[in-house]
């Protein structure tokens, strides 16, 4: 087992893994840009490293800096969290080159599920089921016109290396196909630097259910039941759930087994998500796989009493999953609401400002994070989440989420 | 979930507490009924808090009564009155909500009260809300509703499961001259474009002068890493631009004016 972690991270994700590592007997390393100064993961780790300035380029996206706080501090391995370098490949090389373990997939998998195009490819070679669309790039407006066309419309233009909402759009007719592959190549271009982009099928009263996967490096693979993240905005989700009320026990085992055969295909082992969009009818289409830890692990954690940091932390050191797949039993309801600076009376505009207060919920009721400290004055995106396990009333205890005809303030009856 | 968003306080920036909170008493929401498209769908424009039911508006105007009450007999207590002399705080109200004036009586006031509305049964309402507190659990009707409070002028704001109430409860007189008030009319911004949220304009596809159709778009401000394309909402011509392309604006800063 390890001695000593880094976490190439900062906010809710770097305190999170933080927690787990305390508790396995892991010492912590934190490190910092000049915003972070004060942050709470800084204060909770163990030792804490500058590693520059403000911009996360010049800090934790640059991967000379995060290698040279690892040499100062002699870690032997690094949780990247969610974001930042987590689905770099780059940077899980740069780590291999140093003997470091990078608590993740290998690199083989997070290259592979890196990219959309290749990703569809291996699934479908896997047998997993996958939206019809046209397996290659489009490449320009009047090709985008003719693809829309022979799949059907409405169809979605994204950009293969996209992510979070950015470089997609759906479109209905030929008008709208142009000015949105317009549109998802600027945007991918200015966010990804890459602006390939693929057109797939919308599918029609889509829900997005994904399944959690975790494989060990003796090939073990599991899966640990689904999330439902249905109510998005902008493709950007606001509130998860696990189970989803939606699935069924046969479809959720074969979603989970497509999830492992996927995530075997590709040599998987450590936490891994596999998104699938499901439609009214409970067919269900491979999406793309998240190699890494997701922000809304925290609802799987609380109905299968699992901590999937921990089990990372074991897979990357060598272990074996000691869970198999019968074990994992899903027990109770887990909702996670996501707390946005964003003002919902003005159409969700982002919303800049200084943090005058800070109250979460009582403990024990709801499980939260903070992602600055109060302290923080100036707080731009300012994006905090919180793990709410549904407080009594909740479905928790009862095993199901309050239906209308319960009390009207949502109090089921007990 | 609904309980917990309402005792989870945060000030100074725009948030979507409430939004979630509309979420979690949404119907389609808790009878599981999702698509991706649930926000789009059960919020078609946009969000603009939920319309207390009449039901509602009895049980926020009890808690407002509470802290009326609370506040008025605290500063009754004020030192250097008159010996035998102290004003006598009444028991007869009017309760403004959300555009409704309900006459209300009330009995106690100290840590419980009872609020009679002219129909219906009494509400006793308890809670341990002080002056100065931004949050307190309020026990109405034998309903813990956890709400949160502050003054807005002379109106208490109440803000609850996605609700955002200013009540004024005042004296018959005082509600009776309070009619009599001239009201406010807010500006007319509908012949500017405003700069919606902060932002870069990265770009500004007319010119003063141009006639521009609803709908086409007129300028670009990216915010966020996102590209937000601004369109007319009518037919109009450009007046003036006030913002250059690469400019950054604050929420409301005008970017151009039409004819």
């Amino acid at each position: 087992m390890f001695t000593k972690i880094l976490i190439a991270n900062r906010g809710e994700i770097a305190c999170r893994v933080i927690k787990t590592a305390k508790r396995m007997g892991i010492a912590t390393v934190a490190v910092y840009s000049d915003a972070d100064r004060d942050a709470l993961h800084v204060k909770m780790a163990d030792e804490a490293v500058h590693i520059g300035a403000a911009p996360s380029s010049q800090s934790y996206i640059a991967i000379g800096k995060i290698i040279e706080a690892i040499r100062k501090t002699k870690a032997d391995a690094v949780h990247p969290g969610y974001g930042f370098l987590s689905e770099n490949p780059k940077f899980a090389e740069a780590l291999a080159k140093e003997k470091i373990a990078f608590i993740g997939p290998p690199v083989k998998a997070i290259e592979a599920m890196g990219d959309k195009i290749t990703s569809k490819k291996i699934a479908a070679d896997a047998k997993v089921n996958t939206v019809p669309g046209h397996m290659g790039l489009i490449e320009d407006a009047d090709h985008v016109v003719k693809t829309a066309r022979e799949i059907g419309y409405p169809v979605m233009i994204k950009a293969s290396a996209g992510g979070g909402g950015k470089g997609m759009r759906i479109a209905w007719n030929d008008e709208e196909a142009r000015q949105g592959f317009q549109s998802s190549k600027n945007e991918a271009k200015s966010s990804f630097g890459d602006d390939r982009i693929f057109i797939e099928k919308f599918v029609s009263e889509p829900r997005h259910i994904e399944i959690q996967v975790l494989g060990d490096m003796h090939g073990n693979t599991l899966y640990l039941g689904e999330r439902e993240c249905s109510i998005q905005r902008r493709n950007q989700k606001v509130i998860e759930e696990a189970p989803s009320p939606f699935l069924d026990a046969t479809t959720r085992k074969a979603m989970g087994e497509q999830a492992v055969a996927l995530a075997k295909a590709v040599g998987y082992a450590s936490a891994g998500t596999v998104e699938f969009i499901v439609d009214g009818a409970r067919n269900f289409y491979f999406l793309e796989m998240n190699t890494r830890l997701q922000v809304e692990h925290p609802v799987t954690e609380l109905i299968t009493g699992i901590d999937i940091v921990e089990q990372m932390i074991r897979v990357a050191a060598g272990e074996k999953l000691k869970i198999k797949q019968s074990d994992v039993k899903l027990n109770g309801w887990a909702i996670e609401s996501r707390l946005y600076a964003e003002d919902p009376y003005r159409n969700f505009l982002p919303s800049i400002g200084r943090l005058i207060r800070y109250r979460p919920p009582a403990e024990g009721r709801a499980r939260r994070w903070l992602h600055r400290s109060q302290r923080h004055r100036r707080v731009r995106r300012w994006r905090n989440f919180g793990v709410l396990r549904p407080d009594d009333r909740q479905a928790v205890h009862v095993g199901r989420r309050p239906r209308a005809g319960d009390r009207g303030d949502g109090q089921s009856a007990r | 979930m609904g309980k917990a968003l309402d005792d989870f306080e945060v000030e100074g920036i725009g948030h979507n507490l409430p939004f979630l909170s509309a979420v979690m008493e949404n119907k389609r929401f808790r009878e599981g009924r999702l698509t991706t498209a649930f926000i789009a769908e059960e919020f078609p424009d946009g969000f603009s808090g939920i319309k207390p039911t009449a039901e509602d508006k009895r049980k926020l105007a009890s808690a407002a009564l509470f802290m009326h009450l609370a506040r008025e007999r605290r500063a009754s207590r004020i030192s250097g009155a008159m010996d035998n002399h102290r004003r006598i705080v009444g028991n007869e109200w009017i309760a403004f909500l959300d555009g409704e004036a309900m006459p209300v009586s009330t009995v106690g006031g100290n840590g419980a009260l009872s609020a009679q509305f002219e129909d219906g049964l009494p509400l006793t309402v308890e809670s341990g809300w002080t002056p100065g507190a931004a949050h307190a659990h309020f026990t109405v009707g034998g309903e813990i509703l956890g709400i949160k409070t502050s003054f807005a002028g002379t109106g208490i704001r109440l803000r609850w499961r996605g609700m955002d109430v200013t009540a004024f409860v005042r004296s018959p007189r005082v509600a009776e001259l309070a009619g009599l008030m001239p009201k406010k009319k807010a500006a007319d911004t509908s012949k500017q474009l405003l700069c919606p949220m902060p932002g870069m304009i990265t770009s500004i596809s007319v010119k003063e002068g141009d006639t521009v159709e609803a709908g086409q778009a007129v300028a670009i401000v990216e915010a966020m890493k996102m590209e937000n394309v601004l369109r007319a909402e009518r037919k109009a011509v450009v007046k003036r631009i006030a913002a250059k392309v690469g400019e950054s604006l604050g929420v409301d800063d005008t970017i151009m004016e039409f004819a």
